[in-house]
């Protein structure tokens, strides 16, 4: 009934089209064998015999838009001749997936709907690529990523109990920082190995590689050498922000710090072995060279890469990100309203 | 405001589950746990990746030495698990700690989650006993297993979906191994390997194998719980007559090749696609044998062969020259006419090695490439070698010698 309409309207074309309609109402026709390398057009088909005419399309699934569609369709049409060699394919795969990473993302999810399974295999490892190897930094940047984790939150695997507290004061600590060159914006010429140091940290933390002593022996030593170099310019940098005013500092109270001295190592360099850091919760301008030359002094003291942690952090605070702080639940003095992540 | 931009560009982070999970599989396992800490969405989306892999790029230091190091890995392995949501298709574990008793709470916790292909490989000096848990993994489907003791337990039905067996250096007995294939119905592929324990005979009873490899010193092979030797070639080719691909490294020819070798099996082995064999090029009767796979099977399309010395000074081994009539053997011989890649190793340049490339390179003509790996110390012998084999008739215009060294 159907396919008679269609040979009175088309009666020279000896090809079969099946009609596609996409969640935006648009329809087009595609021939049939090259709809037919889709497994879900293929089912629609023989289970419910659509796709025939204009006014019985097929609806595809809401994640195939009309470009990705025409993009599948594409894929299908080279793939399904039979007599094409490995060779072909293969380049024709490697160009095919030279685009732009929204759209390698938003293909994929429509190959997977209509569970056009090679090339959904050939998409997500384009996109594991992308992610393969590469420092969390550049695998934001690539994807658009915000970094809306606490220092905390990516500790979070190896927390123990004794470490929270180390965690929280610096995570406080590195906010304020950050908050405040953010708005000097001058430590441009401070240089950092981002990945490095960030790698050394997610490793060191997640214990995932190298987590023992013999390499990490190494890197702490090269560290402490550009320690140094990088103090004195922390040293600098801190001294020029004397003046700024203050944000928000969250301190603990004295009777929490001389619980510092009883942490176990674990993840942070053996090492480690911190006076009563006498912080107290004062804000007024005046302490603050104090608590500058403190907050030094108790990184110095941590775990040897904490001053490149802290490069790093200054450097991105460059950027226009959301300053996560956290909160103790202890009832320390918050003199500043808290900035709710999320 | 920068974070305004960012959360209408992040597309990746909204893809469904299934689309992530794909991605995080074709990272290399460390990279995909490693994006908890992307971002807040992010943290959580590796917990239901299907496969979980501890190997060299976990920890390209190796196998941990010290006490400290093997408790953080074997810490490591234990959160992983935990966090883990969803049932786990694929563990692999291979060469990335000692065998410990932690093991046996990790097959526990695995036999719960429905898993389905299990690779535990061992290194050399150590051993693992599988622990009566392991038994009950009734949905395991591949199972590849090296350095392990295998202890069935009296009520042990077998593993129904198993279909694929690896088992490397493993201490089990020909009966327990008999017991374990006949237990799977589905079993298609088979590759035992024995290189250093005792020597388990093993018994091949598998009418829907496909894949078969045995590596090995085996002193005898029995396949339907009779000893090779005492079927005959046609017997045992009957029961490999599914067997898409045969690897057998050790002296399974010299099996075949007792009694009288026939010229061919007539409707058997249609299937196979890929021979390995080592062959005793100073052995008439196992050359005998050889010629008699390639005519019983049609569909040969990749070869490798070994020549390798026996030194049974067999009633049987029969001069190669005076029992092989080479010149009759090329009319006789059925085209190989899907054989299109040889490999030839430990090739000393002896006449009857020299003959069969002869009779290869003369009837298969869609041969793409022959490659010999010779073992003629002597230039001039390798010479000569090379002068006879530049004479050689080749039925395919596409053919390529080439040698390795």
């Amino acid at each position: 009934m159907s396919e008679s309409d269609m040979e009175i309207i088309k009666p020279e074309v000896m090809k079969s089209y099946i009609w596609l309609q996409t969640a935006d109402g648009s329809i087009q026709q595609v021939e049939e064998e090259v709809a037919m390398f889709c497994p879900m057009i293929c089912q629609e088909v023989i289970q419910t015999g659509m796709g025939s005419s204009k006014n019985f399309a097929i609806s595809l699934p809401q994640r195939v838009n009309p470009a990705n569609l025409s993009l599948i369709l594409d894929y299908c049409r080279f793939h399904q001749v039979p007599g094409r060699s490995n060779k072909e394919r293969k380049s024709f795969d490697e160009k095919f997936i030279r685009i732009d990473t929204k759209q390698l993302c938003e293909l994929t999810s429509a190959a997977d709907s209509l569970q056009v399974k090679p090339l959904v295999d050939l998409t997500s490892r384009a996109l594991a690529r992308m992610i393969e190897g590469k420092s969390p930094e550049e695998i934001r940047e690539t994807f658009h990523l915000p970094d809306d984790l606490t220092e905390e939150e990516k500790l979070e695997p190896l927390r123990n109990t004794t470490d929270d507290m180390r965690i929280r004061l610096l995570n406080r600590l590195y906010a304020r920082k950050r908050k405040e060159l953010k708005q000097k914006d001058k430590l441009k010429d401070v240089e950092v190995e981002e990945d490095r140091v960030d790698e050394r940290s997610v490793d060191d933390l997640l214990s995932f590689i190298n987590g023992d002593g013999g390499s990490k022996g190494i890197r702490t030593a090269k560290h402490k050498k550009k320690n140094r170099r990088r103090k004195d310019q922390l040293k600098d940098a801190l001294s020029n922000n004397v003046s700024d005013s203050v944000e928000v500092v969250f301190v603990p109270s004295p009777s929490r710090t001389s619980k510092f001295l009883d942490l176990s190592e674990d993840t942070f360099a053996p090492k480690v072995d911190f006076e009563d850091a006498d912080i107290d919760d004062e804000l007024d301008p005046a302490m603050k060279e104090e608590l500058d030359r403190e907050v030094e002094d108790f990184a110095r003291r941590l775990n040897s890469d904490w001053p490149e942690r802290m490069q790093e952090i200054l450097s991105l605070g460059q950027d226009k990100r959301r300053v996560p702080i956290s909160i103790n639940g202890n009832g320390s003095l918050q003199r500043y309203p808290r900035i709710d992540r999320r | 405001m920068e974070l305004g931009r960012a959360s209408t560009f992040d597309v990746i982070s909204t893809l469904p589950r299934v689309v992530i999970d794909a991605i995080l599989v074709r990272l290399p396992f460390k990279d995909a746990v490693r994006t908890s800490i992307l971002s807040s969405n992010w943290r959580y989306k590796w917990v239901t990746i299907p496969h979980i892999i501890f190997d060299w790029q976990c920890d390209p230091t190796g196998i941990p030495s010290s006490n400290e190091t093997l408790k953080k890995c074997v810490n490591i392995v234990y959160q992983v698990l935990l966090r883990h949501r969803g049932s786990i298709h694929k563990f692999k574990c291979v060469n990335y700690l000692p065998s410990c008793s932690d093991f046996d709470q990790w097959i526990l916790f695995l036999s719960g989650h429905g898993i389905k292909e299990l690779i535990l490989e061992f290194s050399c000096g150590d051993i693992y006993k599988l622990p009566s848990y392991f038994f009950s993994c009734q949905e395991l489907y591949n199972l590849r297993l090296q350095h392990c003791i295998f202890k069935i337990p009296q009520a042990f039905e077998g593993f129904s979906r198993l279909k694929s067996l690896y088992l490397c250096d493993v201490v089990i007995s020909s009966d327990e191994l008999q017991c374990l294939i006949s237990k799977s119905p589905l079993l298609e592929s088979l590759t035992y390997l024995d290189y250093g324990y005792e020597h388990t005979c093993p018994k091949i009873n598998i009418p829907d194998l496909r894949y078969l490899y045995l590596g090995g010193s085996f002193e005898v092979i029995c396949i339907e719980n009779t000893p090779v030797e005492e079927l005959g070639m046609h017997k045992v080719l009957c029961c490999l007559r599914n067997v898409e691909v045969l690897r057998m490294h050790n002296q399974f020819l010299k099996f075949l090749a007792v009694g009288d070798v026939p010229e061919m099996v007539p409707n058997t082995f249609g299937h196979l696609k890929n021979l390995s064999l080592d062959v005793d090029f100073e052995n008439g009767k196992e050359i005998l044998a050889i010629l008699c796979l390639f005519r019983s099977s049609r569909r040969l399309e990749e070869l490798e062969i070994r020549a390798c010395f026996t030194d049974s000074v067999d009633s049987d081994s029969v001069d190669s020259d005076s029992v092989v009539p080479w010149e009759a053997q090329e009319q006789r011989v059925c085209m190989l006419k899907h054989l299109r890649t040889v490999t030839m190793d430990h090739v000393t340049g002896n006449n009857s090695e020299i003959e069969f490339i002869r009779l290869l390179l003369a009837n298969s003509p869609v041969l793409k490439t022959l490659t010999i790996d010779t073992e003629i110390y002597d230039f001039v012998s390798e010479v000569m070698f090379l002068r006879k084999l530049i004479r050689f008739r080749r039925a395919s215009t596409q053919a390529e010698i080439l040698f390795n060294d």
